[in-house]
């Protein structure tokens, strides 16, 4: 058993120094660091003394230029785009009175116009920059379900200048009155039902195939099913009722008396100094133009310097431009990029008589020789010294249903050798006995008149046949070639009215203007056209067209086109490129006009003109 | 002299009376008419019988001059067909004044400058002064009025900005049209300025070879004297024989000015008539400038009887 020893004072504090010493010395001495990880979130107070700069407050006068969002506001109240020159500078020069002189209203006289572009009226339809056909004084139409008719669903809110609205009974009447009273261009409404006869008197106008269903519908009539109905609207623009018998004969020409449905109003009218048509702020109807007058002269300073002057908005260059002016422009970088490609919308061709009074041109196979003698490619090349396209049927290149393909029919190709068998097996052996024919050229522009001058000169060398040229100003051309028609054969161009195959096959037909006539081809070419099925109607327009170049009673020869130029400040969306890549001033026919959506801007691109 | 200027008044109206007739028949013989304005396809027989009644143009031919020669000789020459709105009469009115003005100027400054330029020639003759004006009155009457107003344009208007390229201006600032109608006078009366020094120098060159100017001279009088009151006056009246009809030539305007330079005068108006078949135009714009040329011609013989008393007193003696 151990006895415990009660510790003493002295070995108390003995421990205890011991222990403190130790503790000391332990402190003294670098400890071997356990380590651990751990992580511990540490909030750190930081004191720095930093200087501080002293702000002072000081007044400060700071000149802000305010950089507008939008441009200005037009009395029609569009914004213009930022980039736009002030609204005194944003109107257009435009050449008036291309026909020298002529009637207010297009509905009286197309021929005989006063004014292009229906600034003052509104057309039924137009057509967008990619040639579809878009609603202007209506919003939409639909066609009947066996096509005899077609209703046309105005805008509502549409007004004239005088604050009546612009309904139905005003489009009965334009066309009531225009037909009933000699218009020149009535032909082109021959398909609406008793069109015809009331042109001829023969109707009274009540008869004609238009009514008002009601004060927002239009229904047109026809006589055979129209597919491409709404496209004349482009051509049709509105009257007041009863504008001819209240307003007085030639309200048109007069801004006292002049009534608007269109974005312009005329507002100064001198057969010498030029007109002036300047924007209506009332006006309600779609087109919404930028610029606020468009002034026209009756004829503007000619040329490319007037042009570089700023003299004029637009100027035009083709194959008829003296190689001076176009080496002037492909020199000149700024005029290269105004200058624009526009679509060709013409064609010009050879046509024969083939009633019979000129017993040789009556025989296919003889006109196939004439046909087959020409080298067009060559001649069209020449000439037009790449502003032209030769043309393989009447449909242009670029046209809707164009059809390439036409180049290989057998009229097209040429073949002196098979020509001259074909003439030979027709009783004209080297050309003996061929009568010596004139060849009338309608009002011929330098070009055509080389063509003519190249026929020439391949029939006398490929078939040994004489013929003499014969150019004659238009209405003595018209007599001998489609009125009285007593020309052998004729070298004509015609351009289109609106943007479908039918603009130009129509002409084609029996009842059309040439001394031609084929009946089968009318019927085939007739219910094709009458189709609404776009296949059927486009394929068989097609099939009439190679059955027309086969005929070889028309020779098509070329498609010429020219370049528009315009300033390059102008911009807007008229002349943007449309599908094709085409931009258009004027529009294609039936196109909107430039004044419809373009505007000028504040650009110095044209500095390095003159 | 009144007696003569009444015999010559009765000449001219004769003379209008079968230019009258002549153009009237002509216009009705030319195939077309005023229905066929561009149209691409012929009116119907029905529509043209149409118009021709509404125009009286269904008369027989006799009886349309009839009326129209009745209404003629109360100038009342009709309404346009390509203006529909207003009378011949109304638009040889408004267009005149342009072509007038333009034509007059242009004429003054042929004549003025060609003048001077001959007058000099023909007192340097066969001098290199004479070489030199004859070379340009050479050069300038072959120049047609148009090239020059092209070339105008684009020196002054495009690359120095100094004129306008073309149209009228401002007809209520005078100053507007003075600056807009240089251009467009200098190109109509430079190239007229030879054809006028050279016919000048010729009349001028044939006084001063005469025996009363080498007298004239050996009196002693001086060149000046001489040339001025001897050579000029009797150089004058070839002079005005040339001269004068250049007023109603130029005035009655330029086709191709008015179109280089977007004029609006009357000389577009002669062109499209004719095209247009536009039959009281037609009519009215020829019996307008027939006039117009036979009273020139008669007061250049008027005048010639003031320079001339030789001239009064033959006729004076007839």
């Amino acid at each position: 058993m151990t006895k415990r020893v009660p510790l003493s004072r002295r070995d108390f504090l003995r421990v205890v120094g011991i222990a403190g010493a130790g503790a000391f010395l332990a402190s003294c001495t670098t400890p071997t660091a356990e380590v651990v990880e751990k992580t511990v979130e540490v909030e750190k107070v930081v004191e720095k003394t930093v200087e501080v700069e002293k702000t002072v407050e000081v007044e400060k006068v700071v000149e802000v230029t305010a950089v507008p969002l939008t441009g200005p506001v037009n009395p029609l109240g569009e914004v213009l785009p930022a980039d736009a020159l002030p609204l005194e500078e944003q109107y257009i020069l435009h050449a008036e009175g291309t026909t020298g002189g002529g009637y207010g209203h297009i509905m009286e006289s197309l021929y005989n116009r006063a004014f292009e572009g229906a600034k003052g009226q509104e057309t039924l339809t137009s057509l967008n920059i990619d040639f579809e056909v878009v609603g202007i004084g209506c919003e939409s139409w639909e066609p009947s379900d066996d096509g005899t008719y077609w209703d046309f669903f105005l805008r509502k809110g549409l007004t004239w200048s005088n604050g009546n609205p612009v309904t139905a009974k005003d489009w009965v009447y334009t066309l009531r009155w225009s037909l009933s009273n000699g218009y020149d261009f009535a032909w082109f409404y021959f398909d609406i039902k008793n069109a015809a006869a009331v042109t001829s008197g023969e109707l009274a106008p009540e008869e004609l195939g238009i009514e008002a269903i009601d004060d927002y519908t239009l229904r047109i009539y026809t006589e055979a099913p129209v597919p491409y109905l709404p496209m004349l609207g482009v051509w049709f623009e509105v009257m007041p009722e009863n504008a001819q018998e209240e307003l007085g004969e030639n309200w048109a020409l007069d801004p006292e008396r002049y009534v608007a449905s269109g974005p312009f109003m005329l507002t100064e009218f001198d057969r010498q100094l030029g007109n002036l048509w300047t924007l209506r702020p009332d006006y309600t109807g779609v087109r919404r133009p930028w610029v606020t007058e468009v002034r026209t002269q009756p004829s503007f300073p000619g040329g490319l310097p007037a042009y570089m002057a700023g003299e004029l908005h637009t100027y035009g260059v083709g194959v008829g431009t003296p190689p001076a002016e176009l080496g002037l422009v492909n020199a000149n970088p700024v005029l290269r990029a105004e200058s624009h490609p526009q679509p060709p919308t013409n064609t010009d061709y050879l046509g024969f008589n083939t009633l019979g009074d000129f017993e040789p041109l009556a025989d296919p196979n003889v006109r196939l020789a004439l046909c087959k003698a020409i080298d067009k490619a060559t001649i069209v090349s020449q000439i037009y010294q790449g502003f032209a396209h030769p043309a393989w049927g009447i449909l242009p290149k670029g046209f809707p249903n164009y059809n390439p393909e036409l180049e290989q029919a057998d009229p097209n190709v040429y073949d002196p050798e098979a020509a001259q068998q074909l003439l030979s097996d027709a009783g004209y052996p080297g050309g003996a006995g061929f009568p010596v024919y004139e060849l009338y050229i309608r009002q011929p522009n330098a070009q055509q008149e080389a063509v003519c001058q190249a026929i020439q000169a391949q029939w006398k060398e490929n078939l040994g046949i004489d013929i003499e040229l014969r150019p004659s100003d238009f209405q003595s051309f018209t007599s001998a070639a489609f009125t009285d028609r007593t020309a052998a054969m004729y070298y004509v161009n015609y351009s289109q009215d609106y943007v479908d195959p039918a603009t130009f096959l129509n002409v084609f037909r029996s009842t059309g203007r040439h001394p031609h006539i084929d009946e089968s081809w009318d019927a085939l070419y007739n219910a094709a056209n009458a189709s609404f099925d776009p296949d059927t109607r486009f394929s068989g327009m097609k099939e009439a067209e190679q059955l027309l170049v086969e005929s070889c009673a028309y020779y098509f020869m070329a498609c010429p086109f020219p370049i528009s130029l315009w300033p390059c400040n102008a911009q807007g969306p008229t002349l943007e490129p449309n599908k094709d890549g085409y931009q258009m001033w004027n529009g294609a026919i039936g196109c909107p006009h430039a004044y419809e959506g373009m505007y000028w801007t504040d650009s110095d691109c044209r500095a390095g003109l003159g | 002299m009144i007696a003569y200027t009444l015999k010559r008044l009765g000449g001219i109206a004769m003379t209008l009376l079968l230019l009258s007739i002549f153009t009237f028949t002509l216009s009705r013989v030319v195939p077309g008419g005023p229905w066929m304005k561009g149209a691409e396809i012929p009116l119907s027989d029905a529509q043209v019988a149409a118009f021709k009644a509404k125009y009286g143009l269904d008369q027989p031919v006799w009886r349309q001059y009839l009326t129209w020669l009745g209404n003629a000789l109360t100038l009342d020459f009709g309404y346009t067909f390509t203006e529909p709105e207003r009378t011949v009469t109304e638009l040889i009115r408004s267009a005149l004044p342009f072509s007038a003005l333009v034509g007059g100027l242009a004429a003054l400054l042929a004549i003025s400058l060609g003048i001077v330029l001959g007058v000099i020639a023909a007192a340097n003759q066969d001098t290199w002064i004479d070489n030199i004006v004859t070379s340009y009155a050479v050069f300038m009457s072959t120049i047609p009025s148009f090239v020059l107003g092209f070339v105008l344009v684009y020196f002054f208007s495009v690359k120095l900005r100094w004129f306008p390229a073309g149209s009228w201006g401002d007809p209520n600032d005078w100053r507007d049209v003075a600056h807009h109608i240089a251009l467009p006078v200098i190109a109509f009366g430079v190239p007229a300025t030879g054809g006028v020094a050279r016919w000048t120098r010729q009349c001028v060159a044939e006084a001063m070879a005469s025996d009363y100017v080498r007298t004239a001279y050996s009196k002693g009088l001086r060149a000046s004297g001489v040339m001025s009151r001897h050579v000029l006056r009797n150089a004058l009246i070839p002079m005005i024989t040339n001269f004068l009809p250049l007023f109603p030539g130029m005035m009655t305007g330029s086709l191709f000015i008015e179109q280089v330079f977007g004029l609006p005068g009357l000389g577009r108006y002669f062109v499209v008539s004719s095209t247009n078949r536009d039959y009281p135009l037609v009519l009215g714009i020829t019996i307008f400038w027939a006039l117009l040329i036979a009273l020139t011609y008669l007061v250049t013989d008027i005048l010639y009887g003031i320079i001339d008393p030789r001239v009064r007193i033959t006729e004076q003696r007839r």
